[in-house]
């Protein structure tokens, strides 16, 4: 064995082990900082986007400025792009270098009336001898109420005389003619409620007749039934029993005409079927009659015909009046804060009335 | 001697493998980080328009068109029409809910019958309105509604 020859071969080895541990540590140091740089861009970029939510809401909280699309440079670096297409939903893309991230979040105004078990924009009678009415929390009228047959009212806390903006709510110009709270301004937000949601959550009609609606589970899941007349007063919608009587469903019904809702039974483990009407909204039972619902009526809300007691637990809200008429036994109204804490059913997130609560809701970063 | 350059050989094919491994896994962060950047880029919807909505078709979903200007329907159709619905609705509901709806209209037999006779009265009532003057709306609305209460006082409970 020649020694000095193995001594040569350690040594290239050695020299061999030292080249390449040398490079990798070279290359692995400048990706840990290629790395790094992406981290600390992509962790800058949501930053970004959140300050830009920040300002876009504090704009339009305070200064009532709706979002406008574009794109803002941040003093200290990185842009962030605003889109605004499916307003109240306003989504946020903070940039800086090749890194991007997205959050969105909804800006609504929280109706005052949603406060109220009961709102009336005008009157509230109660037309009947035999009848009896309870109405729990807060019921907010604008005009007066009286009961000239006699019958029996109960109110937990009543207020008449007061003011408009905490009894109705006026449909937004959602049209953009520059005119709010006309027709139109109604077909605009049946429109975009209904496209405001997937096509399998949708059920769009067209038409001048009169639709009675009766549970069916081909209607499970749906969130949007737009029953859309040609004119005010077309497009009457009947619901009978309720929409699906399963739980956990959350439907709104709109209708260009009125609509009239006939013995509720919709008892479902959370759910509610929620109305929107440009003319009357019309309810009786025969039977004991329970449901959850927000309703809301540009023109009268009618109780009629109740033979038993009835309750309804949400909110009821009628631009112009509201009449119980021969209702023989109760009706009660209960307060659910659903609304109030933003979990508004599909169709009320477009009254974004100018007096209402500002929310800042369902913020998320997003992905797709 | 020969001992000598295996474990060389072998502390050489070690460190070398462990040095791959950090510079494959440093890569592996690095490219995740660069892709969490590029698929916000591409995933970003630029929504240009709303989709265009389509009409559903009523019947699909078990609604009953009618014309406001025809005469009022019939006891005879209500009675049809809720029944089957009834009996749709029976089988389909959860037992829940059922049981609860049960409990709600579980009426007292007397109760029941002048609930009838209220509903009856009121139905001659609106038949002679409308005999009068068959274009009073409110009153052929109204009828209809009794109409439909009597056929649910016979088909539900």
């Amino acid at each position: 064995m020649n020694n000095r020859g193995v001594a040569l071969i350690l040594s290239y080895m050695v020299m061999a082990t030292l080249t390449i541990l040398s490079s990798a540590f070279l290359l692995s140091s400048s990706t840990e900082g290629s790395a790094a740089r992406n981290y600390s861009n992509s962790s800058r970029a949501f930053w970004v986007a959140e300050a830009g939510m920040a300002k876009v809401y504090q704009n339009w909280r305070d200064n009532h400025v709706n979002p406008a699309d574009g794109t803002i440079s941040m003093p200290g670096g990185g842009t962030y792009t605003i889109n605004s297409a499916d307003f109240p939903v306003v989504k946020i893309t903070g940039t800086l270098g090749a890194s991007q991230r997205m959050i969105q979040a909804s800006f609504i105004r929280i109706p005052l009336a949603f406060d109220n078990t009961v709102s009336v924009g005008r009157n509230m009678t109660l037309n009947g001898l035999l009848c009896k009415v309870e109405a729990h929390d807060k019921t907010r009228i604008t005009g007066t109420f009286s009961k000239p047959w006699g019958g029996t009212a109960v109110f937990d806390d009543k207020q008449e005389g007061v003011s408009q903006d905490n009894t109705t709510l006026p449909i937004p110009d959602l049209n953009h003619n520059g005119t709010s709270d006309e027709f139109g301004d109604f077909v605009a937000l049946g429109q975009q409620t209904a496209g405001g949601y997937p096509a399998s959550e949708v059920v769009y009609i067209t038409s001048d007749a009169d639709v009675t609606i009766f549970p069916d589970t081909a209607l499970v899941g749906k969130k949007v039934i737009f029953v859309e007349g040609s004119a005010p007063g077309k497009g009457n919608v009947n619901i009978v029993f309720g929409s699906t009587w399963q739980d956990n469903q959350d439907l709104t019904v709109i209708s260009t005409g009125q609509i009239v809702y006939l013995q509720p039974l919709e008892t479902g483990a959370n759910s509610r079927l929620s109305t929107i009407s440009w003319g009357n909204y019309v309810e009786g039972a025969i039977f004991r009659s329970q449901h959850e619902s927000l309703i809301y009526s540009h023109a009268d809300a009618n109780f009629v015909d109740f033979l038993n007691w009835s309750e309804l637990t949400g909110n009821i809200i009628a631009n112009r009046d509201l009449t119980l008429l021969e209702v023989l036994t109760y009706q009660k109204f209960f307060y659910s804060n659903r609304a109030q804490n933003g979990d508004m059913p599909p169709g009320f997130e477009y009254f974004n009335v100018p007096s209402g609560t500002p929310k800042f809701v369902d913020w998320q970063e997003t992905k797709t | 001697m020969k001992k000598h350059i295996m474990i060389i050989g072998f502390l050489a094919v070690l460190i070398f493998g462990i040095v791959l491994f950090s510079i494959l896994q440093t890569a592996r962060l690095n490219n995740e980080y660069a892709s969490l950047a590029v698929e916000h880029v591409r995933s970003v919807p630029v929504l240009t328009s709303r989709p265009a909505l389509v009409p559903s078709r009523p019947e699909d979903y078990g609604m009953v068109v009618s014309n406001s200007s025809t005469p009022v329907l019939t006891q005879g159709y209500w009675d049809d029409l809720i029944s089957r619905k009834v009996k749709n609705l029976k089988e389909n509901a959860p037992k829940e809910v059922l049981d609860k709806i049960n409990r709600n209209i579980k009426e007292d037999p007397v109760k029941l019958q002048e609930n009838l006779k209220q509903i009856e009265d009121n139905i001659n009532k609106y038949s002679a309105v409308l005999a009068k003057n068959p274009s009073d709306q409110q009153a052929k609305d109204r009828l209809e509604h009794f109409l439909i209460y009597k056929s649910i006082a016979r088909e539900l409970p």
